[in-house]
Parts: C-alpha cells; sequence; structure tokens
C-alpha cells in the first residue's frame, strides 16, 4: 500500500495550479479591485557597460495600483558570484524567476566546476519567459563579468533579448534613456560612469510617477560584485512635530 | 477587497509587535458577523493576518496548518518566521495565474527576540518593514495614521495605546470594517490579548 501525500510545491514551473481559475472568472466584477492591487515595481533600471566592468543601477519604489508600498524595495538581485540582474515589472514575477535563476545556475556551477557564463543565465530566462508567452511581466537586465568579458543583455516579458552597452527599462525608461544615448562613450572611467547612471535615474524618478525613492548601484568588474545600497539616500521623514500621549482608553 | 471587508494593522516595538484588527465580517453591504477577526497564531511568536475573500482566508489556513504540522514532525522543532513566510510566499505564487485573493501580513519574533514584520500581495510578493505595516480596506488612511503616531522603540504599553488609537481612528471612516477590534500584543514574555470597542455601526 503506498502513501500519497498531498504536496503541491513541487514542480512549480512545469506547471502552475488553475484551481480557482473558473471561481475568478465568474466573480469577476465583484473580485476585481484585487487585481489592482498586485505588487509591481514599475520602476527604472539600467545598465551601462565601462571599462572594467558593468555597473547596474535602479530606483527603489514599489507600488500599489496607485500607493506606494515600499519606499525602500531592493531591484537588485544577486544570481551568482559573478552575475546581477535588475527586475523590472510585477514584483513576484520578478523574485520568482531570479530565485529559481540562481538555484539553476549554482547546480551547473557545481556540475561544471567552472563559473557561468552570463549568456547562459539568459538563455534559461529567455525559455521560461517565452514559455509562458509574455504572461510573467518580467522585463530584466542581466550584467556580469566572465571569460567573454563584460556582459550586458536585457530580456523583455516575451522573451527576446539582446545584448547592448547600454540599456535602460520600465516605466521610466523613456527618460532614462535620454540621458544615456546622450552621455555614452566607449572606454568610460569609474567615475565617469556612476555620474551618468545617477543623472539617468534620476529623470526616470522626476518624469515618472512608478519610479522614485533612493537609488541602489551595483558594480560587476573582474574580480568582484559591490552592491550600494541607497547609494543616494532621498527619504526624509516627517518633523514630528506633535507628541501625542494617550490617556488610558477605557473599554 | 471591499467584498467581504476587514483590516489590520501590525507595529514593531522594543522586542515586541502588537497585532490588531477589526471584527466585522461581511458580504457585501450585509454584516453577518460582529465576532470574526482575521488574526490566526501559528505559535507563540509568529502570527498571520489575512484579508480578502474569506473562502480563500479559510483554505489557505488549512493548508498552512498541514505544511507548519509536517515541518515540526520532520525538523522537531517549531516554525520560523523567515521560513514561514517563504513558505506561504511559494504557496501564493504557485497560484500565480488564478490567485487566493487574499493579502497577508506575517508578524513574529525570531530565536534572538528580533522583529519580523512582512505584508504581501495576492501574488506572494514580500514587503519587509520594520516599523509599521497596514492592509485591508482602510489601509491607505491607516497608512498616514501610523506614520504620525508610531515612534521608535515603544515598550508593550504604549504599543498598545497607539495601535488602539490608530485603528479606532482608522475604522472611523471606513463601512466596511467596524464593529470593535481586537489587539494581540506579543513579547517574549508571552501574549496577551484585548478587546477594544469602536463605532458599533
Amino acid at each position: 500500500m503506498t502513501v500519497h501525500h498531498y504536496d503541491d510545491d513541487h514542480n512549480i514551473w512545469r506547471d502552475f495550479n488553475f484551481k480557482n481559475f473558473w471561481r475568478n472568472e465568474r466573480n469577476f466584477l465583484k473580485i476585481s479591485k484585487f487585481f489592482l492591487s498586485i505588487k509591481k515595481t514599475g520602476t527604472t533600471i539600467c545598465g551601462i557597460v565601462f571599462k572594467h566592468g558593468i555597473l547596474l543601477a535602479s530606483d527603489t519604489r514599489a507600488t500599489n495600483g496607485e500607493i506606494i508600498c515600499d519606499t525602500n524595495c531592493e531591484k537588485i538581485h544577486f544570481i551568482a558570484p559573478n552575475i546581477c540582474c535588475c527586475g523590472a515589472g510585477t514584483s513576484a514575477d520578478t523574485e520568482n524567476i531570479t530565485k529559481l535563476l540562481s538555484n539553476q545556475l549554482e547546480l551547473q556551477r557545481i556540475s561544471r566546476g567552472k563559473e557561468i557564463y552570463v549568456q547562459t543565465a539568459v538563455s534559461i530566462c529567455q525559455k521560461i519567459l517565452f514559455q509562458h508567452k509574455g504572461f510573467l511581466s518580467a522585463a530584466l537586465i542581466f550584467g556580469g563579468f566572465d571569460f567573454f568579458g563584460s556582459n550586458l543583455f536585457c530580456v523583455h516579458p516575451h522573451g527576446s533579448s539582446e545584448k547592448i552597452p547600454f540599456i535602460s527599462m520600465g516605466s521610466g525608461s523613456l527618460a532614462a534613456m535620454t540621458i544615456l544615448e546622450n552621455n555614452y562613450q566607449n572606454n568610460l572611467s569609474l567615475r565617469k560612469a556612476v555620474l551618468i547612471i545617477q543623472e539617468s535615474i534620476k529623470a526616470g524618478i522626476y518624469s515618472d510617477t512608478g519610479s522614485g525613492g533612493s537609488i541602489d548601484l551595483c558594480i560587476l568588474t573582474k574580480k568582484k560584485i559591490r552592491i550600494i545600497r541607497n547609494k543616494i539616500f532621498n527619504q526624509k521623514n516627517p518633523i514630528q512635530r506633535f507628541n501625542f500621549k494617550f490617556d488610558i482608553y477605557k473599554n | 477587497m471591499d467584498y467581504n471587508g476587514g483590516s489590520i494593522i501590525v507595529m514593531g516595538g522594543k522586542n515586541c509587535f502588537a497585532i490588531a484588527s477589526d471584527l466585522r465580517f461581511g458580504i457585501d453591504n450585509f454584516t453577518v458577523e460582529k465576532k470574526a477577526p482575521k488574526i490566526f497564531k501559528i505559535n507563540e511568536k509568529l502570527f498571520i493576518g489575512m484579508i480578502g475573500l474569506f473562502g480563500d482566508i479559510s483554505t489557505i489556513r488549512q493548508i498552512l496548518d498541514y505544511k507548519t504540522s509536517i515541518y515540526s514532525l520532520k525538523k522537531s522543532e517549531k516554525i520560523k518566521p523567515f521560513g514561514f513566510s517563504n513558505m506561504l510566499s511559494n504557496l501564493l505564487y504557485h497560484h500565480r495565474f488564478a490567485p487566493f485573493l487574499v493579502e497577508t501580513i506575517i508578524a513574529g519574533l525570531d530565536e534572538k527576540n528580533n522583529l519580523f514584520i512582512e505584508s504581501k500581495d495576492i501574488l506572494g510578493a514580500k514587503s519587509a518593514s520594520s516599523d509599521y505595516a497596514t492592509i485591508g480596506t482602510c489601509s491607505e488612511s491607516l497608512y498616514g495614521i501610523c506614520q504620525i503616531f508610531w515612534k521608535p522603540d515603544m515598550n508593550g504599553e504604549e504599543l498598545f495605546k497607539t495601535i488602539s488609537n490608530c485603528l479606532i481612528l482608522g475604522l472611523n471612516r471606513n463601512c466596511v470594517s467596524g464593529w470593535g477590534g481586537i489587539v494581540h500584543l506579543v513579547s517574549k514574555k508571552g501574549v496577551t490579548s484585548k478587546l477594544i470597542q469602536t463605532r458599533m455601526d
């Protein structure tokens, strides 16, 4: 006699669970408000190649419809010791895809015994996103330094990818791209590259409502990764002019 | 969200936290139950609050009971807040295209009595915070109220006063939440629960 126990956490990527589908369809009018409340990192993320490696930057706002639900969230994810990734789009999707990628790449790294190429990460990511036909709305920027040098890739939600020297994605990408196009040159020094990328994220923060908060930076070079959280910190707490002391409230 | 109604606040203090919810359960505009809290205890230092469709709340509660029991049987220890939060996120994301219509808040103290407050949306994306968190129908106004009254490093009594007053103020202007509130104050010494009175209409 075999004992089966109900455990649906395996095969999370081979089959999502659609049990609630008909229930949600039939009651859509009553529950449509829920779908507005999906946490999005409608954001500005940028990547740029400089002389010694790659620079990635992002803002730190996460929105829930029109309300900001997190003023200081992390959009730069660690994937491998030489690869980092920025994610824009639905927050749950970007977090789960980057988790899955880092797990699979760690297994590959152990079995091959050498460091992974950024192209591998991008190909795995593309395959998953294309399988789901764009319904997993995750736009990602991969940056890393491997045997072939500095690599900067971007992946769009439907599964297309590009390898380019500078890129910006997210809702504030148009504003950020203007600064990058204007100021990019080959063989930038680290200082100039940091200035350019800070200006482009600032442009995204000022002109786009979905981006705001502080700026996070990630510097990827041949020897190491350095993630600087809140390089430009922008969080003014309101001055506590009121010092309320509540009396004992009678129940 | 306002089909069944409800709101929850979590506030963190010095090695303690307080979690409060309202007590109304309704179907659209009709109030069915006036003593339905939405906070559930997992173990002495870990609480979860859920707002949304009540059927989904019951389903998720049963699934979580099952999974935490299996965890404690396999590992001979109670589940910790970080692991529990990951488990819930995976459960919610597994239903990514037909989601459980529930927003959740997890509040707990880990082994070293450090605070752990995380709120999630319907797909399981996490938002950690160190001070306060709110979900529910009046969460937008509660964000503003909590920002004014919250101070860092409050002890148990002050925390209780602050959180009950914030809840009363928030529920005052909201039709779909109300009918009283319940506050659980959790510290390393234990849990104390009190009922508070709000607008009963």
